[in-house]
């Protein structure tokens, strides 16, 4: 525990000070005098949220296992806090011993959202951390971040002086290995040598050309570091460790479970779906081994709820045989399993009941676009007639109330389709009230669809926030049905996430302006923020509709080009046609390979193409 | 935006189990652990005992959880130095030897200091209790004097007849009968150490910000520095306690 006054009173006047002081069970503290690297990992959202992240915890643990590591917390402050360590003169510190983060040698982000981008600069500005990573010296930490957002480094590159591309498990030793080998010399030279190792890109060795229009035209980089950045893959998923000792939050978190990764990668070739895309190809771990991960995690953290973790928990191949082991081996401990993706098909329905024997709440089915047509378009491939049947099975079992998650602004959507979620909600009622004459309660959640990089979607114009704010007004009008309820998000937040998402290395500007003018926090939706970035886009003249709502070209350049998430461009372009066309492609593990790209770039000794699920 | 088609949570009903045997503890929560609300500290204890392989009680019903009871609930931010707090059991186990094997698997600032078993099954603490508290304050508009204007102003709440305070839906409250003891312990510049004894029934009881704020409306603005609860006594289990002695 911490010794300064000056910080327990501030403690003692923010909100949740247990966000703030450490002290958790599991938590691993060294002497940073008796190690080689002093680093930490920072997640730029509040602390309840970051402890419930399985990347975040998966870096912490991979990183404090070396012994030349020591690897502490941190997480951004809420804006009580931020004012009250800027009033106070204290510097954002990490959560083990109470350093400033400008004393470490190493400060790594977990971004895995576009909306957390502001809290970066929070955390480092309130750490002592110079913001750009140009003005940084040879004193103060290399700042590193990995994640999702990874894949479209551009719009943070100016603040982040190395990225990590693709999974950490492995970059992080050869990171680790290379900085302590260097540390304490030239901040260029270690950059350079950081280059070396697969899937880290060093954003101030690439430039970016424009016209004179201000269209981006490409990019040069500097001769010594490759032209492009291969995301990095592990291979063998079932022996790859895990954090075997999460720590344990002192106050209440998003998920106070444990979470078991039991499957990496997902097949089913969802068009919107940018996880589905970079995190192939499909890797399990054996229902033995999360059997065997779950009693270990359970018992080193007490918690009493087990979450089978993937992309698609149903489409994992041994999940009925892991639901069963759990239940048999921890059911009578009162230890709960909960399973976040399933599909919306009987086979899940009755996973769900088997493992839900008590407490029948809610069942949430996201068949995201209304008509069959418009999911042939974005290729989900489920029907109307599976949709119903989930339903129904789900009331026969048992659920009272469903919940139904669509997108809007889908590509080539029309009112039609607006109103086809409409159409489909009252099918479920007409056959919920058919089979037992009873009213079914149905909350319908419907999300603006935002297009991200490395996805068939990537060139598409994202609809604008009058053409969204206009569709949820045809679907307000036509949901007004006793017993449903319907929530959408902001258009504006919408745009917003699509500037990020799609932007290049200038829209860095916007986001240091908008940091500047008070932008906090952008995924909790402050009223605030959306002044700050408003102001920010006007002082930088950045036009978001270029970024947005703009249907790009497969001739133009990306910002993301130097980026190799394996899949292929060519085969994105593909998927982007057949969507055009309707068309749908069948999911690759249980038909014939699509040729994405991935068997043949990320498996080199495989020339050409072939198949990573079928010899 | 959901990748997925369908989530739900799921809970496998567990084994209500009966009591075997109730084991009270005298425990400390302080440090880092002070920021612990009353939720958080019982959650800790529920998973101290299943990392520690304790086998507690279920309560029944549709959600069963770990049978446990905290004698008192302590402020966010206050440390206490003898909590009370009573397990009930599946499994006999000697109270030493929980002590031990709990304090191995509990965060840092709470530790279990002593513990024995309960006679009766029912009502271990009562609804009786009465607190000594520790209070360290600074007073922001600080008088010339301020040993003697705390001394004054703290002779005056207790002479009062009544000291009334909100309390939300419940309306305003009359704490004077439940503030059996305050005493300016120590004063150095601006801050000072108050002693306080209050009390709590099944109505209602006294707490530290009561006293604070009859304070500040003869001293002008006072900060609270820190708040510790140095002992913790109720009318329920007593005699076991007394028997242990
Ligand atoms: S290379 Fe073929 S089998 Fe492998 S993920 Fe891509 S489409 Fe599927």
């Amino acid at each position: 525990m911490h010794t300064s006054t000056k910080l327990d009173e501030i403690l003692g006047r923010v909100l949740k000070p247990g966000r703030y002081a450490g002290g958790e069970y599991n938590i691993t503290v060294k002497d940073p005098a008796a190690v080689r690297v002093h680093a930490a990992i920072a997640f730029p959202d509040v602390y309840e949220v970051g402890m419930s992240s399985l990347g975040f915890q998966i870096v912490h643990h991979f990183m404090n296992q070396r012994e030349d590591t020591f690897c502490e917390r941190v997480f951004a402050p809420w804006p009580d806090m931020e004012r009250e360590l800027r009033r106070e003169g204290v510097a954002l510190y990490t959560l083990e011993t109470f350093t400033p983060l400008h004393k470490l040698d190493l400060v790594g982000f977990s971004l895995g959202s576009e909306a957390t981008y502001t809290n970066v600069l929070t955390c480092l500005d309130l750490g002592g951390i110079p913001l750009r990573s140009a003005e940084r010296t040879d004193s103060d930490p290399v700042v590193i971040a990995g994640g999702h957002c990874a894949f479209n480094p551009e719009p943070m590159a100016p603040f982040i002086d190395a990225f990590v591309v693709g999974e950490g498990e492995e970059v992080v030793g050869e990171l680790l290995d290379v900085f302590g080998q260097m540390k304490g010399g030239k901040r260029q030279d270690i950059l350079l040598a950081l280059t070396g190792i697969e899937g880290v890109y060093v954003p101030a060795f690439y430039s970016w050309s424009h016209d004179c229009e201000g269209r981006l035209t490409g990019y040069t980089h500097d001769p010594r570091v490759p032209r492009t950045v291969r995301k990095r893959v592990v291979r063998d998923f079932e022996a790859l460790d895990y954090p075997r000792a999460p720590v344990v939050p002192n106050i209440e978190a998003v998920h106070d479970r444990i979470s078991v990764e039991v499957m990496r990668g997902c097949t089913r070739g969802c068009r919107f779906c940018q996880a589905g895309m970079i995190t192939r190809p499909v890797r399990e771990r054996s229902a033995p081994k999360i059997s065997e991960m779950s009693a270990e995690l359970l018992s080193a953290t007490g918690f009493d709820e087990v979450s089978l973790v993937s992309l698609s928990t149903a489409d994992y191949s041994g999940v009925e045989c892991a639901v069963r082991g759990l239940i048999d081996d921890f059911g009578v401990q009162g230890v709960s399993v909960s399973l976040p993706s399933l599909r919306a098909d009987a086979f899940s329905v009755k996973l769900a009941s088997e493992i839900q024997k008590v407490r029948k709440s809610g069942l949430t089915f996201a068949p995201e676009a209304g008509t069959q047509r418009l999911r042939d378009v974005i290729n989900k491939n489920i029907s109307d007639e599976d949709i119903f049947s989930a339903a129904m099975s789900a009331w026969r079992q048992g659920w009272s109330r469903i919940k139904l998650y669509f997108m809007i602004g889908l590509p080539s959507e029309t009112d039609c389709d607006v109103l086809g979620i409409a159409e489909l909600v009252r099918e479920i009622r007409r056959q919920a009230w058919q089979l037992d004459k009873v009213r079914l309660s149905i909350s319908v959640s419907v999300a603006s669809f935002v297009p991200k990089p490395f996805t068939p979607f990537q060139w598409r114009a994202q609809a604008s926030p009058e053409q969204l704010a206009h569709k949820i007004a045809v679907l307000r009008a036509a949901l007004k049905m006793p017993g449903v309820k319907l929530s959408w998000n902001e258009p504006r937040d919408s745009q917003l996430e699509g500037l990020l998402a799609r932007g290049d290395r200038r829209v860095a500007e916007v986001i240091l302006a908008a940091w500047t003018n008070g932008a906090r926090f952008d995924a909790w939706r402050e009223e605030r923020s959306h002044t700050a970035w408003e102001q920010a886009l006007a002082e930088t003249a950045i036009a978001p509709q270029y970024y947005t709502n703009r249907q790009r070209d497969y001739n133009e350049p990306l910002p993301w080009d130097h980026i190799d998430a394996g899949v292929s461009k060519k085969y994105l372009m593909l998927e982007d046609q057949r969507a055009l066309i309707e068309h749908k492609t069948p999911d690759c593990r249980r038909e014939k390979c699509q040729r994405c790209g991935i068997f043949a770039r990320l498996l080199p000794e495989h020339a050409g193409y072939g198949s990573c699920y079928h010899d | 935006m959901p990748a997925c088609f369908l989530s739900m949570q799921a809970t496998e009903a567990a084994i209500t189990t009966d009591p075997v045997v109730r084991v009270v503890v005298r425990f400390r929560k302080e440090g880092p652990a002070r920021f612990m609300s009353h939720l958080d500290l019982v959650r800790t204890f529920q998973r101290a005992a299943r990392r520690a392989g304790v086998r507690m009680a279920y309560s029944q019903g549709v959600n069963p959880h770990p049978r446990m009871t905290i004698a008192a609930a302590l402020p966010v931010g206050a440390a206490g130095l003898r909590e009370l707090a009573a397990f009930d059991l599946a499994e006999r186990i000697a109270p030493d030897d929980l002590i031990e094997r709990m304090n191995s698997c509990l965060p840092e600032g709470v530790e279990i200091v002593e513990g024995w078993t309960a006679q009766s099954g029912r009502g271990t603490f009562g609804t009786r209790i009465s607190s000594d508290w520790l209070v360290r304050i600074r007073l922001e508009e600080p008088p010339e004097r301020p040993d003697m204007a705390l001394k004054t102003a703290l002779d005056e709440i207790l002479r009062a007849e009544n000291v009334l305070v909100e309390r939300g839906e419940s309306g305003t409250r009359d704490v004077r009968s439940r503030i059996a003891s305050l005493i300016c312990e120590k004063v150095d510049g601006m801050e000072a150490v108050l002693r306080m004894t209050l009390l709590q029934d099944e109505k209602f009881g006294a707490r530290p910000q009561d006293v604070l704020g009859a304070l500040a409306v003869r001293v002008g603005s006072v900060t609270l520095l820190s708040l510790e609860r140095s002992a913790l006594r109720t009318d329920g289990d007593s005699k076991s306690e007394t028997e242990r002695r």
